[in-house]
């Protein structure tokens, strides 16, 4: 019955897909995240489902889309630098084998990463994705946050629907992407478009962001709570009242407090004694063993590089009376447990530098269009919080993914994506200017093009073909045009007395 | 139970989203605002005169 049920849903929105050809990329993000035909048991496993949607998308884009903006960024670039290098350190890699497996589903999340600005031209869209994004994580993060309030929680026993513990359905994953996306969730709450903000909408999303609390809660992932308090932080920064915020979160966290269970407590208080912690203390054999491995492989050791890691693990404490007991344990083929270990490990410096550039740029950006239009109201008054929550969603990602590794995620290249396409957006269609470096300006523009008409003019001529420059009246060329009219004074000066 | 039933609420939602995409007049073309806004101008209110209508005295009448 689930799997007639998730055929028809596909082959409906599939269906409008062939009208709206947008709605194929949206069906390729609801099939990566929710992943159906993990959920289905024989109809749809049989299927490659994720790849006959990627390539509808860019059919779709290729036959019905407007192409004017298909302009790379820089950050589309460097997405591209990252996916080439990926594909070298996989030919080159140490485990050729585990490495291809990886590649596998890693290059199309970074081509669509690539291609997803290009299509993002319109509020509508961005919002759409955005809605598919939170709308199909929801279907696990509601599962697990009511099982979770129904007490079936616990470190790596939370059943979120599929019995296999990877992708977004690993606990520390979905810890961190549900967390991540409770500042899109609010923003969703108060300005989306295609859920206009009503009693139920609202009571859906403050239930969801609700749900993704639990969620580090039931799966009991100390990741998951460190992301809570930054969020719990960064919303400070959008909070009209700040006070009443501030007291409203003591109030609950009092509150909870004694509701939590005690398996849950007892594990977060491993964050403080973590040498004693045999995973805390694996990770930084791990993260040790990465250093020294880079230092012999610059350019990584291709995906799954750690499968050859050989550790020795320090796992002494002190006891009560202050004398340490010296423990070592031996591990081997440990994974990296850091997005940021991982990136070095694989891909290397120029991979990690990679890997940095994007995520930073991305906040950056962000908090450029959050500042810009911060004091906007009326029609363009959603700009500002749509920055702020991709920013702080995506801090909290930079923040999750030092404990768990995923670097290569599909759902945090989705947010990238979404931030390169909205900064995009902000820069066709609102008129207030965001700086932006790589920005011509258009006496710029319009002087190199007289220049070239000038130069193609003379050629044509060919009386005046010494290339000084200069044309029969005397007249500057084009680009000592622009100068001139760069220093014109402004109207009212007295620049020029 | 749970499962099925947050499946379907995700399914539901994510189905509603995709017919306002679908429907949605907005979804290939960015609306372009004009940017020219005219101010509202309301026929003014008839000012009310002292005397028979607010029942004060006018100026320089005796009561």
């Amino acid at each position: 019955m689930r799997d007639l049920f998730l055929i028809g849903f596909l082959a409906a929105i599939l269906l409008a897909g062939c009208r709206r050809p947008f709605l194929f990329l949206c069906t390729y993000i609801y099939v990566d995240i929710v992943s159906p035909q993990r959920l289905s048991y024989y109809l749809l496993s049989s299927v490659p489902v994720s790849l006959i949607v990627f390539t509808a998308c860019f059919i779709g884009w290729g036959i019905a889309d407007d192409k004017s903006l298909a302009k790379p960024t820089p950050r589309q670039i460097l997405l591209l630098c990252l996916l080439l290098f990926c594909g070298f350190t996989t030919l080159t890699a140490d485990f050729p084998d585990a490495a291809q497996e990886k590649w596998d589903w890693v290059w199309k999340a970074l081509v669509f990463t690539v291609f997803m600005p290009v299509t993002l031209y319109t509020r509508v869209r961005i919002e759409g994705i955005l809605l598919f994004m939170l709308l199909s994580m929801s279907s696990i993060a509601v599962v697990g946050g009511a099982k979770t309030l129904a007490g079936g929680g616990g470190y790596g026993v939370l059943n979120l629907m599929v019995s296999n513990n990877s992708g977004m359905y690993e606990s520390s994953t979905i810890s961190t992407f549900a967390v991540c996306s409770v500042p899109l969730i609010r923003y969703m709450s108060r300005y989306s478009t295609l859920m206009p903000p009503s009693l139920f909408t609202r009571l859906y999303w403050y239930a969801l962001m609700f749900a993704c609390v639990l969620i580090p809660i039931g799966t009991q992932t100390r990741t998951g709570l460190l992301c809570i308090v930054l969020v719990a932080v960064l919303e400070l920064r959008a909070a009209r009242r700040p006070l009443l915020y501030m007291a409203l979160l003591g109030g609950i966290v009092v509150a909870a407090i004694p509701l939590l269970p005690k398996s849950y407590t007892e594990r977060m208080h491993t964050i403080q004694g973590y040498k004693a912690d045999a995973s805390a203390a694996t990770r930084l054999a791990v993260w040790r063993w990465t250093i020294e491995y880079a230092k012999s492989h610059p350019f990584g050791g291709g995906f799954e590089a750690y499968i050859g890691n050989k550790l020795e693990v320090d796992m002494s404490y002190k006891t009560s009376d202050g004398s340490t007991v010296r423990v070592i344990g031996y591990d081997a083929g440990r994974a990296f447990h850091n997005a940021y270990f991982e990136m070095l490990g694989e891909q290397g410096y120029p991979g990690l530098a990679m890997f940095l550039l994007i995520h930073l740029i991305g906040i950056f950006r962000m908090e450029i269009v959050r500042r810009t239009y911060r004091k906007e109201a009326g029609e363009h008054a959603w700009v500002s919080p749509l920055a702020a929550a991709l920013q702080h969603g995506h801090l909290v990602y930079l923040l999750g993914c030092s404990f768990v590794g995923i670097a290569f995620q599909p759902y945090i290249y989705f947010m990238v994506a979404v931030e390169i396409g909205f900064d995009r957006y902000v820069q066709t269609y609102v008129h207030k200017r965001v700086w932006n470096p790589f920005r011509r300006r258009r006496r710029d523009v319009e002087a190199r093009e007289a220049a070239e008409e000038q130069r193609l003019r003379q050629l044509s001529d060919g009386s005046d073909g010494n290339g000084d420059g200069v044309d029969d009246e005397g007249a500057p060329d084009g680009s000592a045009r622009g100068d001139h009219r760069r220093t014109q004074p402004r109207w009212g000066t007295v620049a020029n007395k | 139970m749970i499962d099925t039933l947050s499946l379907l609420l995700a399914h539901m939602l994510l189905g509603f989203v995709a017919l306002r995409m679908f429907v949605n007049p907005d979804l290939n073309v960015e609306p372009i605002q004009s940017g020219r806004h005219f101010k509202q101008v309301l026929p003014k209110k008839p000012t009310k005169r002292a005397g028979v209508e607010t029942g004060e005295a006018r100026p320089g009448s005796r009561a």
